[in-house]
């Protein structure tokens, strides 16, 4: 594609398919590592003649995105691409990957980076995969200016979903609700101490978003003493302890919260225990969480004051209302995209050569009108003439190379789209046009 | 300048309302770019209160406590500032919306009811004397201020044990920090209420007005008492939870009732007419 944009079409295109599209066996073996990213990023540059590609493969999603490619179908491109790369023929098992253009793919890549088309709606691992997309595809040769500002535009999209909606807030799994039940009731968590019951995935789980929140002091009770050190090596800098579940009573006046996850028949955890526990600890706060099935804490315990106890029922609700919230917030989310999807053709249109060139030139001749009208009376009027002449003339040799070489951008690919971006952005022609008053101050 | 003191009457009401509005949309609008409104209305609220205040002083020659009307204007200014103490010093902006209207009923009655300049001389009243009534308004008000926190967080706690994870529940600050905010208040309001103490029986021993016998007297020892078993089990022997959040609502609700039975009921030499 020439940068001479007579037309202001991106001629960007985003091929792809999710979860929505695709079972997990078909997404998972569609995953690709960043050997393969390069691959694909490579391919597309090369055979299928695009200017900038991106490639963002998550466990959710695999999805291309590439600007000027000089194929004539990309889909049918992709489908090829993804058979070579993950020898996996998707027209043969009849899932077609979907495809967007122009703004209705940026427009997709928004509502990716903003968590409204993620499987959890909101969810805010999608970031850092756009990010590190954006990164792959530096490393691999496929980012350019368009693409670069893109990307650029994308996380901004979803910072501002993140800052102006609720679209991120609230607890989204079991675990994580947990853990904002135990800052809700003991508030900072950088000084309390967690007591895991349990050595499996759970308590792992757990343990990782206590870290997450500060927790630094941990003990793992459990009957499996190899597989509760295996966890503990995970703690990294956290102290951690581990002890055998008879030696339950005597750690739990120590914590404050309690994660309990064994796959025990019966409760581990009895009201008596709990009650001498409170005695000891001088009825400070305690917080337990019962994340078993069947469960392990005696329900009587929620009884004795100061003492919180939550199992996987109510922590199932506090996801659901997580959830209903984010969904109430969908179409605050959806006006901050459209907005920014605005706000990025509007900065694509004016990478439109000609009126650059000619924003460029006004944007001195005016200068010089104005200082000539500001000094008038400083010359004898019969002088007039000649002053303005000269002034014009300094100007046209001034304006002589920069505007040829502004002129030859539009054969010059990504390095024209960034002179005129440079231009533009040097000499504040969108202020003076008024054309992208929101521009990004960078 | 006396015709300011009906102009700013006026206004202190409709100032609070704004603040309480601002504080409204704030809590009403979770996630929302909009809860700095609210602390600078009330800012502004408190800094017309200020001046209100300071006018009537100019204009009568003494703090403007003579009537009961007086003491709740002053009290109303005393929570607004006890609270946003307290609100920049915890950073949680959410509990004003329940702080506020209290603020708001007080000061519109005490505009509705006693919006003249007191008419009659005011006897000479040294500073001593002032300076009591001060602490003992700042004290008050810190103990309301810490009442509220107190029944918040014993609605937190009732929800949270119950599993009931309302709007109330995501919008409250943690519990342990609303047990803080309560207990902060109310040692506060004990510092301040053991100062009006002091100066209040240094100023009796000097002047000779009133006796120390006064039911007013003993019955605000008793609530000093009740708030420094609160603050002592709090910082000393470890009380969490509803158990030190009930002892303080105790105290609060004894210094009410006192005083209304003081100004109903007995004679004291210092009660509000």
């Amino acid at each position: 594609m020439s940068t001479n944009l007579a037309e202001a079409s991106l001629d960007f295109l985003c091929v792809g398919l999710n979860h929505e599209t695709s079972p997990l066996e078909i997404r998972d073996a569609l995953v690709m590592n960043e050997e393969e990213v390069e691959r694909a990023i490579q391919a597309l540059r090369g055979r299928g003649g695009a200017e900038e590609a991106i490639v963002l493969s998550t466990c959710n999603r695999t999805e291309i995105y590439a600007r000027g490619a000089s194929v004539a179908d990309l889909p049918l491109f992709v489908n090829d691409l993804l058979r070579e790369i993950k020898g996996m023929d998707l027209g043969a098992r009849g899932h077609r990957l979907y495809a967007y253009r122009d703004p209705a793919s940026v427009r997709h890549l928004f509502r990716v980076a903003c968590g409204l088309n993620s499987q959890v709606l909101g969810e805010p691992q999608i970031v850092g995969q756009v990010k590190d997309a954006l990164t792959l595809a530096a490393r691999a040769g496929g980012s350019g200016p368009v693409t670069e500002r893109l990307l650029d535009a994308a996380l901004r999209c979803a910072k501002r979903a993140r800052t102006e909606t609720s679209i991120g807030r609230g607890p989204i799994s079991s675990v994580y609700a947990a853990v904002s039940l135990a800052s809700k009731v003991l508030g900072s968590l950088s000084q309390k101490r967690a007591l895991l019951v349990g050595s499996g995935e759970m308590a792992g789980l757990s343990m990782c978003h206590l870290m997450d929140s500060g927790v630094s002091q941990f003990t793992i009770a459990a009957r499996n003493r190899e597989r509760a050190e295996a966890l503990a090596r995970r703690a990294g800098s956290a102290v951690v302890r581990v002890v055998t579940l008879e030696a339950l009573p005597v750690v739990l006046p120590g914590a404050d919260i309690v994660v309990s996850a064994t796959s025990a028949p019966g409760f581990v955890l009895h009201e008596p225990a709990v009650r001498g526990a409170m005695k000891i600890r001088k009825n400070r706060p305690l917080l337990l969480i019962d994340l078993a099935v069947p469960r392990d804490i005696d329900p009587a315990a929620a009884r004795l004051p100061n003492v919180f106890l939550h199992d996987l029922d109510a922590l199932a609700a506090i996801v659901a209302q997580s959830l209903e919230q984010r969904r109430a917030e969908v179409p605050g989310v959806e006006r901050i995209v459209d907005e920014e999807v605005i706000r990025f053709m509007r900065w694509y249109r004016s990478l439109l050569l000609k009126p650059t060139v000619t924003a460029f030139r006004s944007h001195f001749e005016r200068i010089a009108e104005e200082e000539l009208e500001r000094h008038r009376t400083r010359f004898r009027p019969e002088d007039q003439p000649a002053v303005e002449s000269l002034t014009r003339s300094i100007v046209r040799k001034l304006l002589h190379i920069p505007t040829t070489r502004l002129n030859r951008a539009g054969e010059d690919g990504s390095t024209g789209i960034r002179r005129i971006d440079a231009v533009r952005d040097l000499f504040g022609i969108e202020r003076e046009e008024g054309a992208d008053e929101d521009r990004d101050p960078r | 300048m006396r015709f300011l003191v009906p102009l700013l009457t006026t206004l202190l009401p409709v100032a609070y309302a704004l603040a309480v509005a601002a504080y409204a949309r704030a809590y009403a609008r979770e996630g929302g770019v909009s809860d700095r409104l609210g602390p600078v209305a009330l800012r502004v609220a408190v800094l017309l209160h200020i001046f209100y205040l300071s006018v009537r002083g100019v204009l009568e020659g003494h703090l403007p406590l003579a009537s009961v009307y007086d003491f709740l204007s002053a009290t109303g200014l005393s929570m607004a500032i006890v609270y946003l103490y307290i609100e920049s010093r915890e950073g949680i902006r959410t509990t004003g919306v329940f702080v506020l209207p209290f603020i708001f009923a007080i000061q519109i009655v005490s505009s509705a009811y006693g919006n003249q300049v007191t008419p009659e001389p005011v006897p000479l009243r040294p500073f001593w004397f002032e300076l009591h009534t001060l602490t003992a308004v700042l004290g008050y008000s810190a103990f309301a201020v810490s009442a509220i926190y107190g029944v918040l967080f014993l609605l937190l706690y009732r929800d949270i044990k119950a599993n009931r994870f309302s709007f109330f529940f995501r919008r409250m600050p943690p519990l342990e920090a609303l047990g803080q905010m309560n207990i902060r208040a109310a040692g506060g309001g004990l510092a301040l209420l053991t100062l009006a103490i002091i100066l209040g029986v240094g100023w009796v021993q000097r002047s000779g007005t009133g006796t120390l016998t006064d039911p007013k007297v003993w019955l605000t020892l008793f609530v000093w008492c009740i708030f420094a078993a609160c603050v002592l089990g709090y910082h000393r022997l470890g009380w969490r939870g509803p158990r030190a959040i009930y002892v303080s609502l105790a105290g609060f609700t004894t210094l009410l009732l006192s005083r209304i039975a003081v100004d109903l009921f007995f004679h004291s030499f210092h009660s509000f007419r």
